[in-house]
């Protein structure tokens, strides 16, 4: 399924559109499951850690994206202070757990984050309309991939730590982040098949 | 994050599949609300900005034809003084200048001449007025101040209205451009003064103040205020009034019509942002 937004990329010219981490994200998943997971879960015997590293592969690609089309200063320095924290929380969440259990809590506090980020860029967005309709952009279709596939995933990936070896709960966890993979990838396409705006990273909007 | 992990055993407990399912719902019903709301809002708010753009171009509009019409009735006005005016005096003089003056006696001639040179004199002064009342030679010769003086000072001297005016301070001259439009806007309120107010004196002042120019034109008869002039503006009545308002407009400047607090004069205000005249 990836491969379809991934082939739509090239489509328009996307240079300096933050949208190239998205592409990025999309091939390196792509790539996570079909080539590094198995490798992992060879090496290590488990696939938590392959889950974990991809965790902060995904958080740092979907920031990047919204760090480069969020146009406020203050909360992109935000955002790095955030992105900073969390880092160093999943390194030492990965050290005490010795990546033997899922990584729900910061996989929670990255869904978080990213729907928050996603937030503020629509709450930009309408508060400073230069658009005719939000829904004609891509970054938006991307946005709402987001915010949709990590809203949906929240829950599941909260319960993930304790359930993860339960079979049932296994398979309840693979049904539903596909739906919303599914979901994500297909409105990423969308958002590839609209030619993109470029990044106005310069002008801030005043503090609020 | 602690109170959300739950403990193997408790997967086959109803409970934590309900907790799951509806919280992962509510999340996705929370986004997409979010999401759905914010595209609606959007629309309103460009829905909005699109009236407020539609009602400033028809503003622009109203102005755009107030101009036009102005500008036709200045070119029929220019017309009418050069056919009526200019044109029969100068086709007197051509009467008089014609093949037969060479059969006449040389008094006859003379006398034509004489005439001829007359009208032609007349015509002359007819064009230059013509001409000054395009341009006034005093506005570019001698500027706004000099030019609003002269106005006055012929208001006053019809004896109909006491006429006055002081400028406080114009020792730096404004643009060239920004001067005439500002007199135009002027001659216009003093016209429609005395067409309309019935008032028994006009003053004028000027002054500057935080990198603007300002000047009032204080009368005691009837006015109109701020709402007034801004219903005519908006009507198709009050052509002057529609001039006055795309003058300032291209001057980026303001202007106030306002009953004075004590009730008894009107006053009308323009401030225009001062761009000083480049001395080369």
């Amino acid at each position: 399924m990836p491969i379809i937004p991934i082939g739509l990329y090239f489509f328009k010219n996307r240079k300096n559109t933050g949208q190239f981490f998205i592409f990025l994200y999309l091939t390196l998943s792509l790539a996570w499951d079909l080539i590094v997971n198995p490798i992992t879960i060879y090496y290590t015997k488990t696939e938590f850690l392959g889950y974990r590293i991809f965790t902060i592969i995904e958080y740092s690609l979907c920031t990047l994206f919204l760090y480069k089309i969020i146009n406020n200063s203050l909360f992109r320095k935000l955002i790095s202070i955030a992105s900073i924290g969390l880092i160093i929380f999943s390194f030492f969440d990965l050290v005490n757990t010795n990546s033997r259990t899922f990584d729900s809590t910061p996989t929670g506090i990255v869904c978080i984050l990213i729907i928050l980020y996603s937030i503020y860029y629509l709450f930009e967005k309408i508060r400073t309309p230069d658009t005719l309709f939000l829904y004609s952009t891509s970054n938006f279709w991307i946005v709402v991939a987001l915010v949709i596939f990590f809203s949906g995933t929240f829950f599941i990936n909260i319960f993930s730590q304790s359930n993860f070896t339960n079979p049932k709960f296994k398979a309840t966890f693979s049904a539903i982040i596909s739906v919303f993979n599914i979901l994500k990838i297909f409105m990423f396409s969308i958002a590839f098949l609209i030619k993109p705006e470029k990044a106005k990273p310069k002008k801030a909007i005043p503090i609020l | 994050m602690i109170w959300l992990q739950v403990n193997q055993n408790q997967l086959t407990n109803p409970g934590i599949s309900t907790v799951l399912f509806f919280g992962t719902l509510g999340m996705l019903v929370l986004a997409i609300g979010l999401v759905v709301f914010i595209v609606f809002h959007q629309r309103r708010v460009i829905r909005y900005q699109m009236q407020l753009q539609k009602m400033e171009e028809e503003q622009q509009k109203i102005l755009l034809n107030a101009s036009i019409r102005w500008q036709e009735e200045e070119r029929q006005r220019i017309a009418a003084d050069l056919h009526d005016d200019a044109g029969p005096l100068l086709a007197t003089a051509r009467l008089y200048l014609n093949e037969n003056l060479l059969k006449q006696d040389i008094n006859t001639q003379l006398q034509s001449i004489y005439n001829a040179k007359q009208i032609i004199d007349d015509t002359i002064q007819l064009i230059r007025n013509i001409s000054h009342s395009l341009m006034p030679p005093t506005l570019k010769n001698f500027g706004l101040e000099s030019a609003i003086n002269d106005l006055f000072q012929k208001i006053s001297g019809t004896g109909s209205i006491n006429a006055s005016c002081r400028f406080h301070d114009y020792r730096q001259r404004l643009r060239p451009e920004q001067e005439l439009l500002i007199f135009r806007v002027v001659q216009e309120l003093v016209n429609n003064i005395l067409k309309h107010s019935n008032s028994s004196f006009i003053h004028l002042t000027q002054n500057y103040s935080e990198d603007k120019f300002y000047l009032r034109i204080h009368h005691d008869g009837r006015g109109i205020t701020q709402q007034d002039f801004e219903k005519m503006n908006k009507s198709s009545l009050g052509l002057g009034l529609k001039n006055i308002q795309s003058r300032i407009k291209v001057l980026h400047g303001d202007i106030n019509f306002e009953k004075d607090l004590s009730q008894t004069y009107y006053k009308v205000t323009i401030e225009v942002p001062m761009e000083m005249e480049v001395v080369s």
